[in-house]
This record gives C-alpha cells, structure tokens and sequence, in this order.
C-alpha cells in the first residue's frame, strides 16, 4: 500500500509521459516494484501504455528490448484511486453532513443534530478550520459561528496531514476532487517580490 | 439548557413516515410530502435523519433547472457532475442502482411556478428516477405544496405518505422542557411558553433559556409564568 502511495504520488505530478526507470531513479524503489504497481494501474485503467520504437538499429542477437512509456489516463480519478481510504459512517461523517447542510452553524447545532460528543465536534471543527474549510466569526468567546467556506463534497476530507503536522495543508492533496486549490498556489517569485 | 436534539410528535411521525416508503418492493410507490409552516423544523428533522441514517439531503434553489437539479443530485452522490442531461441521468441511475439511498428535497416549491415548463420538466425527471431506480423521495415544502402537487397527476399519483407538521402543543413544550432544562417548570409557566412561542422551536428554546437565566440570578427551585418575559 505504502508503494503504491509513493509512486502514485511521483506519477501524479507528471504532465508527460514516463518509464519504470525514471520513476524508480525518483521514488528509489527497484524498477520490478515500480513495474508491478504500474502494471496494476494498467489493468484497472488508470494508465495507458506506449511501446515506443526505437529507431537505433536492433542488436544483431538476442531478444529485442521492449522499451514501454507509460501516462495517466485520467488525472481526477487516479488521484482519487490514491486518496487515503477513509471510514464510513463514522461521527465525523455525520458532522460533516449537518455542516454542509447549515453552512453556518454553532458547535451546539453539531452536537444537537449530528448527535455526536462534545470532543468530536470541537476537535473535527478545529481541524477543519486548520486545513481551511471553516473560518470563524470571531476569535474566542461566547457565540462563535462559524462558517463553511470550501466545500470538497459529501465526502468527508481528509485531514491526516494537519493532524500530523499541526498546520495548513495542501488542499490539493487533502481532497484530490478539488481542482479550485490551484488557482491559489504561490508562485516562487511573490517571495522574491515581497523582500524586495 | 442541554444540548440535546429533542424527538418532537413531528420528528416522530417524519421518521415512521420515512421508515413505511423505505422497502424494497417493486410496484409499491415511495414519495411521501412534508408539509407545514416556517419554523416547525422540518429542515432540521430532516438534516438528523440525513445524518444519522446516510439519506442526502438537497436544498431547492429559486428559478431551479432541470440540468441544473440534476448536477447538484449528481454531486451530491459523490460523482463529478458530466455536461450532458442525458449522461448525468445515465450518472444518477449508475450510482442509484449502485447504492440505494433516501433522497430528501427541501424546499421544494420554487420547483411550482405557474406556466414554467422549465420547473415542470425538473418535477417529471425526478418522478422518473423514483421510478427507475426504486429510491425513496421525500420532498419537503410550505403549507400549499400537496395542493400544487395534486396539479401534476403523474406525480400525485405516486406519493403514498403526507406528513404535516404541526404547532407545538403543550405536551410537546412539556416534554422539551423536560428534556432540555434542568429546572422545574410549573404548568402555568408551560402554558405562557406555549402562548407566547405560538408553537414554534426557536420561540420555545430562547423562552427557556430566558427563564433559566432568571432562575439562576433569583436561586429559583421551580420556575413559574412570572419568571417568563
């Protein structure tokens, strides 16, 4: 599983077309491995695989190498085949509906009608509020609303990578069906920009 | 006050109602109709049972289209809406015949406007995926709408249960009372909550909390209708 994480992840990121060789010299995974993930991907449809034809004259023995490009058929659904697979009908989940369904709610209005514990609603909403789902109405105190401003669907998001390192998340990668993420990544340059 | 989701005579009778058109028998219609006035919480019945039982819940928007109803059913399934009506049919029927599910639509009666084939067309294709894909479809809507429904013959013909809901009684305020207060109310002060609050939720609620309130600057045991402003 761990494999097919890290070289889907290589593979996502590329725009072109690739061979076992380059993603194994990138993931450091033997080229066998990166072979059999590949050709896993192939079969369920996510790939599509190129001979290419060398016009360098053939060796006079022996047979002939097979030299095979591979691209992504469809980028969406293999970052979806990707995602992290989460739980089902879980409290988070039933938070999550009652907060697309509000769009503005209170802590109370989650536990009252997502029937769920007070730790849940406070920790979910906390994390959501780091990878940048909700925002507040205010910093602290009594009748606190918050809001849904980036809604990625019915499904839950994923939110291991801020629970894992304590701070905003690529969206990008928190839920691969959101495309909008992109038009907010930050050039290199708006540093350079800034400092000066 | 205790946070706490109270199962009101309504909720009841939503829920047995949801539970009798939920089967899986072929032949036997499954639409059932929510009526009732603003503020007796229908949308906030519907968005716990949505929750807690996995059913999706879609909001009706004024001026609604039938491609545009269909994308958002679409992507309420978890599915990347497609352009063509005829491919998000296709769509909605793939996941409904996947996994059968309770579709519950609020709101419903910006789809009835007088003389609007555009509505009328959103109305016929969702009587048509309640009957492709046997999935239940719970439409809910203000006062009037079983009237205009009765307008459409194809549609009327298939809806087997109407609930309508109700202004909160005195033992329904009671029985909130009890559930979310930690103080004693006395029967007058009940009788006052529902005088006042016109048996709506959201009146009840912050007269309660208001009586609380005073109870606890006063150190009240019981609270009477002098405490209730």
């Amino acid at each position: 599983m761990e494999r097919l994480k890290i070289i889907g992840k290589t593979i996502s990121s590329k725009n072109r077309l690739f061979s076992v060789g380059e993603i194994s010299a990138e993931t450091m995974i033997d080229p066998l491995n990166v072979q059999i993930v590949l050709d896993r991907l192939y079969r369920e449809g996510l790939v599509q695989r190129f001979r290419l034809v060398s016009e360098s004259a053939s060796p006079l023995r022996g047979r002939p190498k097979k030299n095979v490009a591979y691209q992504v058929r469809n980028k969406k659904e293999f970052k979806e085949r990707i995602a992290p697979r989460l739980k089902e009908d879980t409290a988070q989940d039933r938070v999550w509906q009652v907060i697309r369904c509000l769009r503005n709610f209170t802590r109370g209005d989650l536990i009252r009608i997502a029937d769920v514990s007070v730790e849940i609603a406070v920790w979910f909403t906390k994390m959501l509020h780091r990878a940048g789902f909700v925002a507040l109405s205010k910093r602290q105190g009594q009748g606190v609303h918050w809001r849904l401003i980036r809604d990625p669907g019915p499904r839950r998001p994923y939110l291991g990578h801020v629970i894992k390192k304590g701070q905003p998340a690529n969206l990008s990668e928190i839920c691969s069906g959101d495309l909008s993420s992109q038009h907010h990544k930050i050039h290199p340059g708006q540093f350079l920009k800034a400092a000066c | 006050m205790k946070i706490k989701y109270v199962v009101t005579k309504n909720v009841k009778k939503f829920e047995s109602a949801i539970q009798r058109i939920n089967h899986k028998l072929h032949g036997v219609e499954r639409i059932a109709v929510v009526t009732g006035e603003v503020g007796l919480g229908k949308t906030i019945a519907a968005i716990h049972f949505g929750a807690c039982s996995g059913a999706t819940i879609l909001t009706i928007w004024p001026r609604m289209t039938q491609h545009w109803l269909l994308r958002e059913i679409v992507k309420e399934l978890g599915v990347e809406p497609a352009w063509r009506t005829e491919r998000l049919i296709e769509q909605v029927k793939e996941e409904l015949l996947k996994k059968p599910r309770v579709i519950i639509f609020d709101e419903v009666d910006h789809l009835f406007r007088d003389g609007d084939i555009k509505r009328i067309d959103a109305l016929e294709t969702l009587r048509k995926i309640h009957d492709v894909c046997y999935c239940p479809l719970i439409f809910i809507g203000e006062e009037w709408i079983n009237k205009k429904i009765e307008r459409i013959p194809r549609l009327y013909d298939r809806v087997v249960e109407t609930v309508k809901f109700e202004k909160l009684g005195e033992s329904d305020v009671k029985d909130m009372i009890s559930q979310l207060s930690e103080y004693r109310f006395n029967d007058d002060a009940i009788e006052k909550i529902t005088k006042i609050s016109n048996g709506r939720i959201r009146p009840v609620m912050r007269l309660i909390h208001a009586a609380e309130g005073v109870g606890r600057i006063h150190q009240l045991k019981s609270i009477t209708a002098r405490d209730i402003r």
